[in-house]
């Protein structure tokens, strides 16, 4: 277990080195001039040397690559072209609202996805489990902002029942900072008028970003639970007269998880896409949000930046996910 | 030999084998026809502003209604149907083409080489498509050109991935074997034996990613760093649609429905397809 962790570790170091040799270079190779974009379109000649000199870009290219890779272990990802704030304390600011709706759609989409698969592999060809059919193939076509906009148009215009973007109320005070989570920290706090109003402004986005991948997940699931279903052991625990319950739980999803859990991973990966476009529907003040301000201003540094962590984020979630095989099955030996 | 392959076909998309695939079909059918008589079929033009008309309701003569600038949704939307399949096949071409050259030759080296190339492969693999895609865009420019650009090189892996694996696969066969053993060119036996043997699962791959390729660059228009104003696409058509939500539904909704039904469409023949090259899903 210890020296599967430590393989799976130090390959995970290489992918790290990957990425970041991946962004430097699509940022430094591409066609146009960082300077001349820094210094903006009305900038002299003599503004744009200045800049380029500033910003170290007229040293050789493997210069440039060791100092950013200097500052990146620094976690310094390098000033904003737009706003000339250092783009670390940016995402500071940003993340946690991301990471809080990311969490709570990937909790949504696992108490959605599995029960949903699960039940529609026991009543096969039931009418749930067609309208699960339906469910998983309009969720992997619709576009996700389609579905935030027609969710807005139905809950927040027509009926009234959820606001139509922020993180809370502008007439609650948000909670206390501790985490920086809105539910944690109203929650430590005991503040539950702060943590209704955070919750109420969850809803949607939450549900938006949830439903194409609860929709992957619990197709996914359906087909796991039905092939192991047909195995031999289960015909064998159900001809000695086990209670179907503890078929069902212990024999049959123990031995369905390992495919489940990859899809899973794969879907709250993807999650970290999705929430890109859900903030910038719902306002949500996030790294989405920051994305979508700094792309109008083609702020290639912050995007960079948002590109490193994101992608860091997807890199443990595979992590856990391959960790978590390894504790399920005991068959699996990495050597 | 027509009526065979007619009798595959319906195996394939006959309405009472697979009624799904079938609509998926059609779906597909009425789409790529609208793309190429969008000229011919749309009402007006759509490029053509008339302020007087902004943000009409649907009716009879504008039955999507009018944006903002007075253009008729409907023809819009109809052109819009060329580009986003443009956009999907330029995308899925690109990465076929080269995510397979990448993985064959990865395959048939073997060694360090096949080592590095599959840690490359890797680590393009370990981004968010989305954030990963807009980084691209966002240093190349915004452009419809440049979104599919970007797409590609995020997209390119999983085709690398898939061809390697296939060609492993194959490589072992018997029947592969017995092509070498009777001392077939090198050449001949890769274009005559071992590429088309391979590439079955690639194709199928491809006929599955079209509905994503749509979804995505539309994602990437709506971003804003896709095509740009005034292009008739139906993810920036969202976009700027978006500002009108609350007061005219119908600007945002009808190009958002297309992208829904072109996907839909893509994704109903994308699971026959996958159904009738592996029988085993086929009775679930």
């Amino acid at each position: 277990m210890w020296a599967f962790l430590v393989r799976r570790l130090s390959l995970t170091l290489v992918t790290l080195w990957g990425l970041t040799l991946i962004t430097f270079l699509i940022v430094h190779i591409a066609p146009g001039d960082p300077a001349r974009t820094a210094a903006g379109p009305q900038a002299r000649q003599e503004q744009v040397e200045q800049i380029r000199k500033l910003y170290g870009l007229d040293q050789p290219l493997w210069v440039q690559y060791a100092r950013y890779m200097g500052r990146l272990i620094r976690g310094d990802f390098g000033v904003s072209l737009w706003y000339k704030r250092p783009v670390s304390v940016e995402l500071k600011t940003y993340l946690i609202p991301t990471l809080e709706l990311a969490f709570c759609a990937a909790v949504l989409l696992i108490c959605l996805g599995f029960p949903l698969g699960i039940l529609s592999a026991i009543h096969r060809n039931s009418v749930l489990d067609h309208a699960v059919r339906l469910f998983a193939l309009t969720g992997v076509s619709f576009p996700i902002f389609l579905l935030g906009l027609i969710l807005q148009l139905v809950f927040y215009r027509a009926l009234g029942w959820f606001p139509a973007g922020g993180r809370i109320s502008p007439f609650v005070s948000p909670p206390q900072t501790i985490t920086g989570f809105y539910i944690v920290d109203a929650l430590l706090t005991g503040n539950w008028r702060a943590l209704a109003s955070a919750l109420h402004h969850l809803a949607l986005p939450a549900v938006t970003l949830a439903y194409g991948s609860a929709a992957v997940v619990s197709r996914m699931t359906r087909s796991c639970f039905l092939e192991v279903l047909g195995e031999e052991y289960i015909q064998t625990a159900r001809a000695k007269g086990m209670p179907e319950r503890i078929i069902l739980l212990r024999h049959a999803l123990r031995n369905a998880l390992i495919p489940i859990i990859t899809a899973t991973a794969l879907q709250i990966g993807s999650l970290l896409s999705g929430v890109l476009l859900v903030e910038v529907i719902f306002s949500w003040p996030g790294l989405g949000t920051y994305a979508y301000t700094s792309a109008v201003v083609l702020d290639v540094n912050a995007i960079m930046a948002i590109t490193i962590v994101t992608a860091l984020i997807y890199i443990g979630i595979n992590l856990l996910a391959d960790v978590l095989y390894a504790i399920i099955d005991p068959r699996i030996q990495y050597t | 030999m027509m009526l065979r392959k007619l009798n595959a076909y319906m195996m394939f998309f006959g309405p009472r084998k697979n009624p799904l695939g079938f609509l998926g079909a059609v779906i597909v059918i009425v789409i790529s026809l609208t793309a190429v008589l969008a000229p011919l079929i749309a009402p007006y033009d759509p490029f053509e502003t008339k302020p007087a008309e902004r943000l009409r309701p649907p009716s009879k003569s504008h039955p999507f209604g009018t944006d903002e600038l007075g253009r008729d949704i409907f023809t819009r939307t109809l052109f819009g149907a060329r580009v986003s399949l443009y956009a999907a096949l330029v995308i899925i071409s690109i990465s076929f083409v080269f995510g397979s050259l990448l993985g064959v030759a990865s395959a048939l080296a073997g060694g360090w080489i096949d080592n590095v190339f599959m840690r490359f492969t890797d680590a393009f693999l370990a981004f968010p498509y989305l954030t990963f895609a807009m980084l691209i865009s966002a240093v190349l420019g915004p452009s419809l050109q440049n979104a599919m650009i970007a797409i590609s090189i995020t997209w390119w892996p999983w085709y690398a991935r898939l061809a390697r694996a296939q060609v492993l696969a194959v490589k072992n066969e018997l029947y592969i074997e017995a092509a070498r053993a009777i001392g077939v060119g090198r050449l001949r036996f890769l274009l005559r034996y071992l590429l088309p043997n391979a590439f079955s699962p690639l194709i199928v791959q491809a006929t599955l990613d079209v509905g994503y390729a749509i979804l995505l660059a539309s994602s990437l228009s709506f971003i804003g760093l896709g095509a740009q104003p005034p292009t008739p696409e139906w993810g920036r058509m969202v976009a700027s649609g978006r500002l009108y939500l609350l007061t005219a539904w119908w600007v945002p909704l009808f190009p958002g429905l297309a992208i829904f039904f072109t996907v839909l469409g893509f994704n109903l023949i994308g699971d026959a397809v996958r159904d009738f090259v592996d029988p085993r899903t086929r009775q679930r």
